[in-house]
């Protein structure tokens, strides 16, 4: 490998894995998903990304890829749903799913949680202060208009259950 | 612009963001600050509960090793696209460089992955991805944290750290379908004769209880030059055993000295791994390990 290709990619990994695996977090709110949704958005960035020719999307670029990834693995694992009690044919019975989650307390990501599901997503992106309005809307793929008013509505939503999160927790703490 | 409107767009602007300052809608939103000390106010406010709910999420950290996981990866991964396009790509490859495209990782020089030593790339490829689980010593098979029995006795759970062929499997078994059994039916000895005839890595002691299932058939996956078998079973519940060559597999991936299995979870699934002879047996099915047999 030439040192230039290396540190070109490395500097792209070193600048947006931890921002990555932050928005996977919030997705997936699990620690090991997270990881695996950065990691997948690198390698398809590995696979496709010598066709983005202009440098300054690559941020958005692995967003948007990131996010998509996660979509796709919902959209299979509901499918997946379907698969086995297609292959017991007559058996019948299935599994109840038994998705392990982490729980690490971070008040934001619970409070995130709390706010309706259609505003969660720029939230989440606004606070973790990688993308702009614009950028987000393009990650999501929503015309800007529409993100103006998901993120007014949705940070009012996150800051009014944020504080009454703080208050409990700094009471119970008391 | 009222005070309203100017307090939509100034919640578009990230807290301690020059970058949003200067975007023309918000910038003219903050001419509005000059003339209105109560909207001054109100977006100081709103700036501070913003910084401290951006603080709290970048609390959230990744795992520590995640970066060097995903460099060893990529290189990896190029090493692979190199060796399985050298001959193809390379004659081609001398056209210039678009300084306005982002440098993709690949290796050096064309007559380095022409040259006799290809193959010995992809051993290193296979060293770089086998290399991830062994500096992650943190996710090394703990012991359950609750577990009254001794080590020696108790199974190994882990479920992170999982190794790289545990995750292979995974991956391969949520994205398989009926379809691509390489031999499907019922009776699990028409299914060894083909994996024998086709010499793949036929288990030679298929515990007794699974021998009492029906079969739903069989399948071979390749994991970097590695066969493995997989013949599925059916009860209430779907169950899939594979079998390795035992030399040919990591020992992350096997119990310990004194262990009997080693199990993992992942991908909404759980694996039960131990050796017999020269063979490795995975054991694995949809859920956690409370869903996998006890008869190992």
């Amino acid at each position: 490998m030439t040192t230039e290709s290396n540190l070109n990619f490395e500097q792209i990994v070193s600048a947006y894995y931890q921002p990555l695996y932050r928005f996977g977090y919030s997705l997936a709110k699990n620690e090991h998903e997270a990881g695996d949704l950065a990691q997948q958005a690198f390698f398809i960035y590995a696979e496709k990304g010598d066709s983005l020719r202009d440098k300054s999307k690559v941020k958005s670029w692995l967003f948007t890829t990131l996010y998509r990834e996660f979509l796709r693995r919902r959209r299979k694992d509901a499918r997946i749903d379907n698969y086995e009690p297609e292959m017991l044919e007559n058996v019948g019975g299935c599994v109840e799913l038994k998705v392990r989650r982490t729980v690490d307390g971070n008040l934001a990501v619970e409070a995130l949680e709390e706010v309706d599901a259609v505003y969660r997503e720029p939230v989440s992106l606004f606070y973790l202060k990688d993308l702009s309005y614009k950028e987000i809307a393009e990650v999501l793929d929503v015309p800007i208009g529409t993100i103006m008013s998901r993120l007014s509505r949705g940070k009012a939503q996150l800051r009014d259950i944020f504080k009454r999160k703080a208050t409990e927790t700094s009471a119970n703490t008391l | 612009m009222d005070r309203e409107e100017a307090q939509k767009i100034l919640q578009l602007c990230r807290p301690d963001n020059t970058e949003d300052r200067n975007d023309p809608l918000i910038a003219k939103a903050f001419e509005r600050l000059h003339q209105d000390a109560e909207l001054r106010t109100w977006l100081e406010q709103q700036q501070a509960l913003d910084a401290e709910i951006c603080a709290e999420f970048n609390r959230i950290e990744p795992p520590a090793d995640l970066k060097v996981a995903i460099l060893a990866g990529m290189r990896a991964h190029a090493f692979k696209c190199e060796l399985l396009m050298g001959d193809v790509v390379g004659e081609g490859e001398d056209e210039e460089e678009d300084h306005h495209t982002i440098p993709f990782p690949r290796p050096a020089s064309r007559a380095e992955h022409r040259s006799a030593f290809r193959p010995w790339m992809g051993i290193a490829a296979v060293f770089a991805i086998a290399g991830i689980a062994l500096v992650r010593p943190t996710q090394q098979a703990p012991q359950l944290a609750n577990s009254t029995a001794p080590a020696s006795a108790a199974p190994a759970i882990a479920t992170a750290g999982v190794p790289n062929m545990i995750e292979f499997l995974a991956q391969q078994i949520s994205e398989f379908n009926a379809s691509k059994f390489d031999q499907a039916g019922e009776q699990i000895g028409e299914l060894q004769s083909h994996l024998a005839s086709t010499g793949m890595p036929n288990p030679k002691n298929i515990p007794q209880p699974l021998q009492e299932l029906e079969t739903l058939g069989c399948v071979t996956f390749d994991y970097g030059g590695t066969k493995l078998s997989m013949i599925c079973f059916k009860n209430r519940q779907v169950y899939h055993l594979i079998t390795v060559d035992r030399a040919l597999v990591d020992k992350d991936c096997t119990p310990c000295k004194g262990q009997k299995t080693k199990v993992f979870e992942t991908k909404q699934q759980a694996f039960k791994v131990w050796s017999e002879g020269e063979q490795v047996f995975i054991l694995t099915t949809k859920g956690t390990k409370e869903d996998l047999p006890n008869f190992i």
